[in-house]
Order: structure tokens, then sequence, then C-alpha cells
């Protein structure tokens, strides 16, 4: 039971890397889009799916605390100052989207939009690679010290995110109608592929303690560098489609290069965090099970339909609501 | 301020204003979902301006209350790992079901109603917001769920390392500590909503007499008014209910005298030395809540009265009452707290009563951390809160506008592109 819950937060993590990465992305970009009306035109093309994808990390925060409660707890510990400006992102780039359109001079609430963004695609990516490079706690689950945050290959996993995010945003405003982000494209696909391979290099270099899965991990690497070489070259909404596996393929490579482990301890071989030992009780999942699971698929078509009701191309001009 | 301290401060701080925005979004969405649904019967267009315009206040509320519930989510993953490592288990679980799956459900089916005026099929759209509405309502009650666990625990047993695991799901959601508290504070945010949508009104119609959007404005103060009246009847009820399972569930809670005395000693038997009886405030609070109460619901009753056949609106020497109305707006808001102060004050010294104190709750952290996250969430927060404010009133003082509806015209700029 508790694999399959940590499917199942690996599955919502690789959501919102890939939707919440796409809002960040176009937020990145909002700067590029000169004058009100250009850059509410980018934001509506963000419109209805925004709230959406957003709300995959609520979801996926949701069954880490419920399901994983002992990582939650040393995960955060062990990056409280990442967390907290993730949070304070995800409270800027939410609230500013949407209360821009509700002010006379929304000049304040954009560069909010464009810092949450920035702090939340170096924080989930810093995220990452402190989980890669592994924490120093004791057996007691205690963390000593925020020592991953200055080793410079996780800098470097932050570096590939915001590449990551800024490919895919550009990707998607290319598509919904807007060319000018088709340069940014062509510029952020091969670079991020490049940051891909050269980020696997060196975390292979630095041997973190733990990896279980070393061959997986530079085969998944490998496919998240041809997703963005293929987005390169391909159009319109299979570019995006290209960009969205490239940002979520990250999550599912750090798990997997660790798996049946999830968080190790760089001070203690024995302190680390197993699957098992971070799942909560069976009960406990039993029960999550019961209440999520018919509910999950009602979720999921959602989640479509919203894609598929809003997808077709405009006839008339979008409501400028943002 | 010792660690503790900074830690119940920030979640006092957060947690009572986070659930002013929750207050009044739950109140709000059934107003909107319902003038929505009488928009798609009549085909009256004051009824859809009328969905339109207390929508659009309804989605300034939610964006912010979003960042403010973010905020909780993290809080309690950071600051109150004691709870989640003794207790996760059983009370990690309700708060994800929450989050997984009515309140992402929430945001999404949100996301597509404010988009999908005049663009989807009616129905459809209607049934979008009814969908917001019954999810928000689900997200409270896991919510509760949740709480109820804290306010009085059962449906679980310790295991060998003393951490809780639940054994009884059923145990759970008939806690005695749930059904009449969760009725409570779901009345308690229609009588929000409703003061919000009444008080409103009034201050329309009280300083635009006759203006553009008289008829909408008379048509929301009345069901404002009702829902207002309604909304407060049920509260009280609902509240009075709950005296009796609370003194079964937490005798000290509101034992004054040679009572708490009793209460004092019988708790130091069981549990060791350490104070038992919470504050005074808890019982100021009770005793403000309910005098607060009775005479806003005898305000009410006066009011409904006199929107019979709209003397309210139209006739001179009822003005006052709309005054009275408008400034009203916040005193839900502020019984609310009064609310959560004797629910979660008055259950100190337990995190969860009877099983964990708050003080071995509380994260092993420093003191100068957790004072400067208390200090910079509470700005936050706050922050947040005047942000929120200043928009609704702007937002309701304008009026209606053309919100959510395709422009017209298409400006330059994008046809060019």
């Amino acid at each position: 039971m508790s694999t399959v819950w940590y499917a199942v937060l690996g599955l919502l993590f690789m959501a919102y890397f890939a939707l919440g990465g796409l809002d960040q992305g176009v937020a990145l970009l909002l700067p590029r889009h000169r004058g009100d009306a250009a850059k509410r035109a980018a934001l509506n093309a963000v419109g209805p799916r925004f709230l959406g994808n957003e709300v995959w990390i609520v979801g996926a925060v949701g069954v880490l605390v419920a399901a994983f409660p002992r990582l939650e707890g040393e995960l955060f510990g062990a990056a409280y100052p990442v967390v907290v400006a993730v949070v304070l992102g995800l409270i800027a780039l939410n609230a500013g989207v949407q209360l821009r359109g509700r002010t006379a001079r929304p000049g304040g609430f954009d560069a909010l939009i464009t810092a949450g963004a920035a702090a939340l695609a170096v924080g989930w990516g810093l995220l990452l690679g402190v989980v890669l490079h592994g924490v120093p706690m004791t057996a007691d689950g205690h963390v000593h010290g925020f020592a991953p945050l200055s080793s410079p290959a996780v800098w470097l996993t932050a570096l590939v995110n915001v590449v990551l995010v800024v490919a895919n945003g550009a990707a998607y405003l290319a598509w919904r109608g807007d060319p000018a982000n088709r340069r940014v494209l062509d510029v952020a696909a091969p670079a991020g592929a490049g940051l891909v391979v050269l980020s696997a290099v060196v975390w292979s270099w630095q041997e973190p303690p733990g990896v279980r899965n070393p061959l997986l991990a530079a085969a998944l690497a490998a496919v998240t560098a041809g997703a963005l070489l293929a987005a390169r070259y391909l159009t319109g909404g299979r570019a995006v489609t290209a960009t969205l596996v490239a940002c979520a393929l990250p999550v599912i490579t750090v798990a997997l290069a660790r798996y049946p482990g999830v968080l190790a301890s760089t001070m203690d071989p024995g302190a680390t965090v197993t699957v098992d030992s971070a799942a909560a009780g069976g009960d406990t999942l039993r029960l999550l099970a019961i209440g999520a699971a018919p509910l999950l698929p009602v979720l999921a078509a959602v989640q479509i339909a919203c894609w598929w009701l809003f997808g077709r191309r405009e006839s008339r001009p979008t409501p400028l609501y943002w | 301020m010792t660690a503790l301290d900074s830690a119940r401060w920030q979640f006092a701080v957060t947690a009572s204003l986070h659930f002013l925005f929750v207050a009044l979004t739950l109140g709000l969405v059934f107003h909107v979902a319902a003038t929505q649904t009488r928009y798609v019967r009549t085909g009256d267009p004051v009824y859809g301006r009328m969905a339109r315009f207390w929508g659009s206040l309804y989605a300034i509320n939610y964006a912010v209350g979003i960042a403010t519930g973010l905020v909780m989510e993290f809080e309690i993953g950071l600051n109150w790992s004691g709870l989640s490592r003794l207790t996760g288990d059983v009370f990690g679980a309700p708060l994800a079901l929450e989050t997984l799956v009515a309140f992402v459900l929430e945001s999404t089916l949100l996301g597509m109603w404010l988009f999908g005026w005049e663009r989807l099929n009616r129905r459809l759209h209607l049934a979008l917001i009814w969908g917001v509405a019954a999810t928000a309502l689900l997200s409270a009650f896991w919510v509760m769920v949740s709480n109820a666990f804290l306010q009085h625990p059962v449906g679980y047993v310790l295991d060998s390392d003393g951490r809780a695991r639940l054994t009884d799901f059923t145990a759970l959601l008939g806690n005695s500590a749930l059904w009449f508290a969760l009725a409570h504070v779901v009345f308690a945010a229609m009588l929000t909503g409703g003061m919000f949508v009444a008080g409103v009104s009034a201050w329309h119609l009280r300083r635009r007499p006759g203006g553009e959007h008289t008829e909408l404005f008379r048509r929301s103060l009345r069901t404002g008014l009702h829902n207002a009246l309604a909304g407060v009847f049920l509260t009280i009820g609902f509240g009075y209910a709950q005296f009796g399972p609370l003194t079964r569930n937490q005798p000290t809670k509101l034992a004054g005298g040679d009572e708490a005395v009793a209460r004092q000693a019988e708790m130091v038997a069981r549990y060791g030395p350490g104070d038992y009886i919470p504050d005074g405030i808890v019982g100021t609070s009770l005793g403000i809540m309910i005098m607060v109460a009775n005479l806003l619901f005898l305000i009410l009753l006066a009011a409904r009265l006199l929107a019979i056949r709209d003397v309210l609106s139209t006739r001179r020497w009822a003005r006052p009452m709309l005054w009275l109305l408008t400034a009203l707006i916040p005193v839900p808001f502020l019984t609310a707290i009064a609310g959560w102060i004797v629910r979660e004050e008055g259950r100190q010294p337990w995190a969860v009563y009877g099983l964990l104190k708050t003080a071995d709750a509380v994260s092993p952290m420093s003191d100068g951390a957790l004072l400067a996250s208390t200090v910079g969430f509470t700005a936050l927060v706050v922050g947040l809160v005047a942000v929120d404010w200043w928009l609704l009133a702007r937002k309701a003082r304008r009026g209606p506008g053309d919100e959510f509806l395709p422009e017209p015209e298409p400006a330059r700029e994008e046809v060019s592109v």
C-alpha cells in the first residue's frame, strides 16, 4: 500500500511540476510582453487552467503530510529557507495573477508575479537537488543544518528547472498564438537539454550516498534531454507536450534514483528513510484510498474537460479577466 | 517569547484570519449559485448581472484566501512536527482528503466557471458553480473531521512506539465533537455571506437611490437578509446544541469557580502537574459571541420585516436601518474569531485533548527562528487581509460592471499579433 501511495505522490508532484511549471514559465516570460494588453493576453492564454494547474501542489503536499508524515518533517527541516521561499512564491504568484486585473496600475502585481515565479522555479529545483543530495540527519530523525544548500550540484539542478520551466511557458504561449515566444523556446530547449546532460554528469561524479539505480536515473535524464530537443523541432501542441513531459520527468528521475529509499542521510547510512519507514500506518493509507479513489477519476475527468472545453482556438477575443 | 509562544501565536493568527476568508467564501458561493440558478431558469438579465457581480467579489476573496490557506498547510508541517509524529496518521488523513479531492476539484471547477461565462453551455456552466459549492462544503467537512479529532480524539490506539494509529474510521466520522460544530460553522458562514450581501446592497440603496442597479440591489438585499436571518438562527441553535457534548468531552473548558478547582485536581491526578484550566479569555469570548449573536438576530428580524413590500429601500424613515446593515458587515467576522478562541484556546494546554500537550507538539526549533517566521508570516497574512478588504471594498463600492464577459471590441495590439 505504501508503494501505491508513493506512486500517487509522485504523480501529483509530476502533475504540479508540469502544469505548475507552465504557469511559472508564462509568469517568468511576462516582462518580455510590453504593455498591459500584451501581459493580460499572455496571462489569459493560461486563463481557465491557471487555478487547476496551481492546485496540484496543494494536493501533493496534502498527500505528503498524510501518507508520508516523516518524510515531510525531515525534508522541510533540511530545506527550511527554501520551503519558506516557495510558500512566499506560491502566494505572490497566485495572489498577483488573480488580483492584477482588479487595480488601475498593476505594475506592482506584475513584479510580484515574476518574482514569485522565479522563487518557485528556483525553489522547486533546489528541493529536487536536496533530495538527490541527501540531508544531514541522524538516526533519531533530526536534521542538522542546511549543508545541502551549499552544494553547487544542487544549485545546478535549480538552474535546470528554471530553464525547463521557461521552455514550457514559451512553448505554451507559442501554441496559444504568440509566435514571439517561439524564439525563446528555440534557445531554451537546446540549452535545457545541454544543462540536463551536464547536471547528470555532475551528479554521477558527485556520487551522492544511497543512490540505488544510477543507470535508470541516467536513462530518464537522457529522455528528458531528448524531450527538450524534440520540443525544439516540434510545433504547436506537440511542442507543449514535449516540454510538459520534460518538466515532469525530473521528479521521477530523482525518486527512482533512490527507490526504495526516499531520503538519504549524509551523516549516517543507517538513518536513510525508505518508502515503508516514511509511510503512515496501513489503516491510514486504506482510509485515504477509500476516501480518494472515487473522486480521483472525477478529478482527472474535470481537468481533462477543462483542457478540452477551453482548448479550441479563440474565434473572439478572450475575456480579459486576469 | 519562547518557541512555543511564537508557534502558538503564529497559528492562532493565521488560522483565525484564514477562517475569515473561508466564512465569506463559503457563505457567498451558495448565494452566487442560487442566483445563477434563477438566471438560468428565468433568463432575467438582472439575475445574470447579479450572479456575476457577487461572483466577482467571491473570486477576489477566494484568490487571497488560497494564499492564507497555503501558509497554514506548510505551517503545520514546519512548526508542529510533534503533532504529525504522534497523531499524523489519524488527523492527517482527513486533511489530505480535504486538499486532494475537495480543494483541488473546487479550484479546477472555479477556474472553468470564471472563464466560462457566455462561452460554455448555460446549464453546464451552472453545474460548475454548484460543483464549486459542493466541494467547498466537502472541504469544510474534512477540515472539521480533523479538528474534531484534536478536540476529542477517537477511533485510534497507541502502538508500541507511542504513535496513534487509526483503527476505526466510523468513530472518526461519528465524533461527538464533529456534526454540531460543522453545522454551526457552515451556518455561521451563511450568516457572514448574507450579512455581506445585505450590507453592500444597503450601501448602494442608501447612497444611490433610484440608480442604475436599484433593482439588482433590491433583490440582493432581500436574499442577503434572508440568508443572514436563517444563518444566525441556525448558528445560535447549533451553538447551544454543542454544550452537551462539549462538557462531556472537555470538562475543563467551561469550568469555573469550585468546579474549576475540582477539575484541575482531577487532571493533575491523571496527567501530572500543570495548569489545565484555560485562560479567562475563553469565557469572555463565549459571552460576547452569545450576546452579539442574539442581538444580531433581533436586528436582522427587524430588517427582514422592514423588507416586506420594500419599505426598507423606498421609505426615507427606514434609511438608518440601511446604514446599520452596512455597519454590521464586520460583526459576523468578529464573532467567528470569538468562536475560534472558545474552541481552540479553550482546549489548552492540549494540542490533542488528553493525548498530546501543545508544548510537546511544537517542532524542536530555536526561539529566534520561530520568532522570525512568526513575524514574517503574521505580517504577510495581515497584509493579505488588508489587500483583500481593500479590493473587496473598491469593487463593492463600484457596483456591477461587465466582469467575466468577453470584450465587445478587440484591442488593436492583439489583432496585430
